[in-house]
């Protein structure tokens, strides 16, 4: 990848990925870095999609569930140390499975559309959407926002920003 | 997506930080399991266990999920077993 070869030449590269349609898994991205040695650092976010997840404090989406990947080459080959997650408690993966399998959502995890608390994965379905809350309350708030600006305004790709 | 590739060769020497980062790694994951049978893993051993496992049984995937599937597939006239 373009990244990595950067890298090995000039120490640090800085990517911007733009217009892309979902790029799969972040972590792969981040193990191939660090298979070759390297570190990196990679801040996503959604565009054309409705919002999914909730700022702390707010009472419907405004972003989507935007992952942070941080990779290392780890203790042993092939066992890279690979830190890849949503910023969401959980992704909309999870509530997908859930709602196909009649499940229920943990508590303090889902808000309904009118931004109160519920277990119902169907509330994700309808229009208008519940949403997802950040993990470890503000400080996955905080991230999130992160990743919204520096994949989405840093990159020039764009925010979630219903007007774009 | 906004990513930065560091070659942490140009900051510190290569060989000392992977002892370091193996010998970390090592007291970190020393620390006694609260429940047994569950020994402390390092950020992205949850996914290798994953994939090892789904690569020897398969993927699981409910009912409804491969229901979608289907419907998806025939709408681009892929033929797939329900």
């Amino acid at each position: 990848m373009l990244g990595i070869d950067r890298a090995k030449r000039d120490g640090v590269a800085v990517v911007a990925l733009r217009n892309a349609h979902h790029i799969g898994r972040v972590g792969t991205y981040g193990e191939m870095c660090a298979t070759a040695g390297l570190l990196s650092l990679h801040f996503v976010n959604i565009t054309d999609q409705r919002p999914s997840v909730a700022p702390w404090r707010g009472g419907d989406g405004r972003f989507g569930t935007n992952p942070v990947c941080i990779s290392l080459p780890g203790p042993e080959p092939g066992r890279p140390i690979i830190a890849d997650m949503a910023t969401s408690r959980i992704a909309m993966g999870k509530v997908r499975v859930a709602r196909n399998k009649g499940e229920k959502i943990a508590a303090e995890t889902l808000l309904d559309p009118d931004g109160n608390p519920t277990t119902d994965p169907n509330v994700m379905y309808r229009r208008p959407r519940g949403s997802l809350l950040t993990f470890g309350e503000h400080k996955g708030y905080a991230l999130a926002f992160i990743c919204e600006m520096l994949a989405g305004a840093v990159t020039g790709s764009g925010t979630m920003r219903p007007e774009r | 997506m906004l990513m930065i590739v560091i070659d942490p060769g140009r900051i510190v020497d290569q060989n000392w930080m992977m002892q370091e980062i193996a010998a970390m790694s090592a007291y970190i994951t020393a620390s006694p399991p609260r429940r047994k049978g569950e020994p402390v893993l390092i950020p992205g051993d949850p996914e290798r266990a994953n994939r090892a496992r789904r690569l020897q049984d398969g993927v699981p995937i409910d009912d409804e999920t491969w229901r979608e599937i289907v419907v998806a597939a025939r709408g681009i006239n892929v033929l797939v077993e329900p």
